[in-house]
């Protein structure tokens, strides 16, 4: 069934364009992030769960965004954007990180786990609490924490709430 | 675990997800609930009241027809793309299968099939007999047939084998699958155009993994390619002895340091689309 995407835009465009505006920094970039966000959705043939399409678009678009910065180069403005840029490098380059950020991805024919550097954006960009992230990626607070640990040596952070 | 305190400390994601009632109820409630119990009922009002406008201007400045033009456009970008990927599998699935049946001409291919046919001969059960019920099929090998890395790429449902020199894109999902071809032990790595070694199979360092046999065997894990541009180099490396994964790392890294005799390679090299 073809898509519309029209009317795939106007329920959730806004949404992923405030987050992608939130994640780039920049209006332009942010857009084309944007249209990526729907080109992958649809070639994926992602079924937007009709009871939380906007927590899968919000997924999708920082999973892009997150690409996006890993090829950057970009002196940080200010602490956010210097906890993003470390989260985007560190669940890339380094072999660990990609090793564990692996292993979260099913086999081919079985879905897809969320990535390490998701829960860390959720965690500490969003500054959603270890329960919330939990919530979020269907995982149990003590699997987010050991995610997260990996990681914590490595960025800038401070504990969210 | 400090609970929120203020109504603005509220996180986008969260508020994002409160108008358009996406949250569980307990989770809607006591957002509400922080709210009313601050006297800040009409700052999440607003903060919602704000998001619908947002939603007004960015539909105003980037319109429906605009945005869905330029989507339709990548996406026959990424299709015409993918369609020279699938020939260029089609290509190398043809190349394996004449290969496979002997259509080439190399004197190294020899099929060999275990004796287990004749009811004249052997006891059934027997090495040369018939299989009694419940044992597992005669096992069909290649004489001479190379180890085999494949490498598929999921699209949506399915999943696409993809030929050397095919494009792929940041963020794809990768599952890696070898054929041993009686090799006992191998290694599946990769490394970037930035040097950055990923093992696969195993998946830390140390002894190379004991390869399983016969057919073709899926890495227990995929892989999703992030956004270093350039290339990603994809190698099984294999052998009839021990070897370790420090030894494919110094031949990926090193130049003029080739793998040693005793190990075969065999390599598949994806080219990254920029985004």
């Amino acid at each position: 069934m073809a898509v519309d995407i029209e009317s795939l835009y106007r329920a959730h465009g806004p949404l992923v364009l405030r987050r992608c505006r939130r994640l780039l920094r920049d209006e332009g970039k942010a857009l084309d992030a944007m249209h990526d966000v729907f080109v992958e959705m649809i070639r994926r043939r992602e079924t937007l769960d009709e009871r939380a399409p906007a927590a899968l678009l919000l997924r999708t678009a920082t999973n892009v965004c997150l690409n996006r910065l890993r090829t950057e180069r970009r002196h940080p403005e200010d602490r956010e954007e210097a906890l993003l840029g470390a989260i985007a490098s560190q669940t890339a380059e380094n072999p660990e990180s990609r090793s564990l950020a692996r292993r979260l991805v099913d086999r081919l024919f079985a879905g897809t786990a969320e990535s390490t550097a998701l829960i860390a954006v959720l965690h500490y960009v969003d500054r959603l609490t270890l329960e919330e992230v939990a919530a979020e990626v269907g995982m149990s607070v003590s699997g987010v924490r050991k995610r997260l640990s990996t990681l914590k040596t490595r960025l800038p952070l401070e504990e969210a709430a | 675990m400090k609970p929120r305190s203020r109504v603005q400390d509220i996180p986008d994601w969260l508020l994002e997800r409160l108008a358009r009632g996406e949250l569980g109820a307990a989770d809607a409630e006591r957002i509400r609930a922080l709210a009313r119990a601050e006297g800040g009922q009409e700052q999440l009002d607003a903060q919602l009241a704000l998001l619908e406008q947002s939603n007004r201007q960015i539909l105003a400045q980037h319109p429906p027809a605009e945005v869905a033009g330029e989507i339709r456009r990548r996406l026959a970008r990424a299709e015409r793309s993918s369609a020279g990927q699938q020939r260029s599998a089609a290509r190398a699935r043809w190349l394996l299968g004449a290969l496979a049946t002997g259509g080439v001409a190399l004197a190294a291919l020899l099929l060999v099939v275990r004796p287990g046919t004749d009811p004249g001969g052997a006891l059934p059960g027997t090495p040369g007999g018939l299989p009694l019920p419940g044992e597992p099929p005669e096992i069909t090998t290649i004489k001479g047939m190379r180890p085999q890395l494949a490498i598929y790429r999921k699209q949506g449902d399915r999943a696409d084998r993809l030929g050397p020199g095919s494009s792929v894109r940041p963020g794809d999902t990768l599952q890696l699958a070898y054929v041993s071809a009686n090799s006992r032990y191998g290694v599946v790595a990769s490394v970037d155009a930035r040097g950055t070694v990923t093992l696969h199979l195993p998946e830390s360092d140390g002894p190379a993994a004991r390869l399983a046999g016969p057919g073709e065997r899926p890495l227990p894990h995929a892989y999703q390619l992030d956004a270093t541009p350039g290339f990603e180099r994809f190698v099984l490396v294999t052998s009839e002895e021990p070897f370790t994964t420090a030894t494919v790392r110094e031949a990926l890294l090193g130049p003029g340091k080739p793998l040693p005799a005793s190990l075969t390679l065999t390599e598949h090299t994806l080219s990254k689309e920029t985004p």
